[in-house]
């Protein structure tokens, strides 16, 4: 088989919206600067932190560029810190202390980045969002399985309504990640076009080491870079002035249903495809939806959406919009270039859209004037590079020529 | 290449086995074939028609059609061709019916130019699939991402202007293009018909 232009266009979207690998090692890097941070001789937390390890989207490797006006690259990460259980009794408590002690006192590393959310604490660099959520074990069911705990839930402003919320996102993370798809054909050459963006992001930013080469780096699934565009695919959706009061639906949601829900056939466009529609129908419903944690029930992974008052609106907004996307991806896959991009550029923003066609030209050599392209007259296609699909042995490099032009005159 | 002309059959052969193209019809003075080209992802249904020497016996004369390039169309879908996009784009724009506006694959009298001792399946139909690509990039980018040249000598490409310079340097003999090279054809072809009349003529006499 040819590599197929929609199929390499979306990879390139995708892969400029993945968090860079040296990036990630970055992340790596200022976690563990944090963790040593919090064990400081005249912090809250000193010998209270047992553990503290990531969640949600780069524990599966899904972590996407945030939008922002300026188009510069930042990303969020998400930690889990667990706590000794005697810093505190109330959520607000096990908040407060991690929040005392990352911030620190005046002058210090993190005073002046640091900000506490209703339940996570966040430390605020230019190119990163670092969430941590404080965790507590206590009950017997949390000793019994692996890294299941609480979770505090306490605005500062309301705290009558704090509460303890039910947590294993890390056996949730393990679940996603043994139910992705191991397509090898896929990641193998997916990690090479990761590889040339990290390569150019490297370019960008000098201060940034190179990443070691990481094996679960290289192997990301082709159902998990289709996650990420149905994630890039929302975030421009959402960022509609109509929509601004409305909440996303939480992408943990979108990530467990993406991996049980999975094709794996190694085509980028028929992933998106399959998954925009299962998860579609799965919010086509005119019954409120709840999603749990498959290896903690407890954790009701849906939570805190639907808002209460909107329920089954907010569901069906979800589902429409993702209909929508499979429409579009199919219909894109028998259009021109042109009317590809204006497509893609509604879909996943027009920055992203023009920077993914540019990289597809030169990958491809199609932004040269150049008569050696090979092209495979058995199925009339241009022979594509192919970072998705291995290139043809059907191709023919045809004698050069000059194109020219006139009038019919016969 | 081989420089012995290729049969129409051996010719449908290669295209079959090779290619999307099948023969639709085979005329004494033209043959047709038809096939699917896909550059990237939109589909085009293609026509290539290949003209043959031939010579028709009238009461007063012979009518001698000498062979002309092959005609190349897009049959599905309309391009929706404007004499501009014709022009940037290289189609011989027909006046007529833009629908028809056969492709100009390579330049009539520089360079390259198809003949029949060369299989349709390695030439003509990897020229097509080149063109129809440059195309989808040119509606995007507005360039043309093939080596070009035009009739009135505008948008050259960097390549031919270094082949002309070098031909320069070498003080050879320059080719004269006519402006309406087409028209240059169609009188060459009266102008045959019209020896071969007298040539005839002396003949019966």
């Amino acid at each position: 088989m040819t590599a197929n232009t929609t199929d390499e266009l979306l990879s390139d979207i995708s892969a400029r919206i993945q968090l860079p690998p040296s990036m990630h090692n970055v992340a790596v890097e200022r976690y563990g600067t944090v963790a040593k941070y919090l064990e400081r001789e005249n912090s809250p937390l000193k010998d209270k932190v047992i553990e503290i390890y990531t969640q949600g989207s780069i524990a599966i490797g899904a972590t996407i560029k945030s939008m922002n006006d300026k188009d510069d690259d930042l990303y969020d990460i998400d930690l889990i810190a667990e706590i000794d259980p005697s810093v505190g009794n109330t959520p607000d408590d096990f908040l407060d202390a991690l929040y005392r002690s990352i911030k620190g006192e005046r002058g210090s590393r993190y005073y002046d980045c640091t900000e506490r959310q209703t339940r996570c604490v966040t430390i605020q660099y230019k190119d990163m969002h670092v969430d941590i959520t404080p965790m507590i074990r206590v009950s017997h069911e949390h000793q019994t399985i692996a890294r299941a705990g609480k979770i505090s839930h306490a605005d500062p402003q309301k705290l009558q309504e704090q509460d303890f919320v039910e947590n294993n996102s890390a056996g949730l993370s393990a679940h996603i990640n043994e139910s992705m798809p191991d397509v090898q054909a896929f990641s193998k050459r997916y990690a090479v076009l990761t590889e040339q963006y990290d390569h150019r992001f490297l370019e960008k930013r000098a201060e940034i080491q190179p990443a070691p080469e990481q094996e679960d780096l290289a192997s990301k699934s082709v159902t998990t870079v289709a996650l990420q565009l149905i994630k890039r695919y929302m975030q421009i959706a959402w960022s509609a002035p109509d929509r601004k009061d409305f909440r996303k639906p939480p992408t943990v949601v979108l990530s467990l249903l993406a991996a049980e829900n999975a094709l794996g056939n190694g085509s980028l466009a028929d992933e998106v495809i399959h998954l925009s529609k299962r998860i579609a129908e799965t919010f086509d419903s005119n019954q409120p939806l709840t999603v749990c944690n498959p290896t903690y029930p407890k954790d009701i992974l849906t939570d805190r959406w639907p808002e209460q008052d909107r329920l089954v609106e907010d569901q069906k907004m979800l589902s429409d919009d993702l209909y929508a996307l499979a429409r579009d991806i199919e219909l894109i896959s028998q259009l021109s270039l042109k009317d590809k991009k204006d497509i893609l550029t509604k879909l996943f923003g027009e920055k992203l859209t023009e920077r993914a066609y540019e990289n597809f030209y030169e990958r491809n050599n199609l932004n040269t004037k150049q008569d050696t392209r090979a092209v495979v007259p058995k199925t009339g296609a241009i022979a594509l590079v192919g970072i998705t699909k291995p290139s043809n042995s059907n191709e023919v490099t045809p004698p050069k020529k000059t194109s020219w032009g006139g009038f019919d005159e016969d | 290449m081989d420089l012995t002309r290729i049969s129409i059959e051996e010719q449908t052969r290669r295209l079959h086995r090779e290619t999307t193209f099948r023969l639709v019809s085979d005329l004494p003075w033209k043959t047709t074939w038809k096939g699917e080209i896909t550059p990237f992802d939109r589909d085009y249904t293609i026509s290539i028609t290949l003209y043959h020497s031939h010579r028709i016996n009238l009461k007063n004369g012979i009518i001698v059609n000498p062979p002309r390039n092959p005609r190349v169309i897009v049959e599905h879908p309309d391009l929706k061709l404007t004499v501009q996009d014709s022009l940037d784009a290289h189609f011989y724009f027909n006046r007529e019916n833009p629908r028809l506006s056969p492709l100009c694959l390579y330049h009539p009298v520089e360079g390259l130019q198809w003949s029949d001792d060369m299989p349709m399946s390695e030439t003509l139909v990897p020229w097509i699939i080149q063109h129809l690509g440059a195309y989808e990039i040119w509606q995007d980018t507005g360039t043309w991402n093939l080596p070009e040249k035009h009739p009135d000598g505008s948008k050259d490409s960097e390549e031919t202007e270094k082949d002309e310079k070098k031909e320069k340097s070498k003080d050879t003999k320059k080719t004269i293009i006519p402006k309406n090279h087409s028209l240059f054809y169609t009188a060459s072809r009266i102008a045959i018909v019209e020896i071969l009349f007298q040539y005839e003529q002396s003949q019966t006499t």
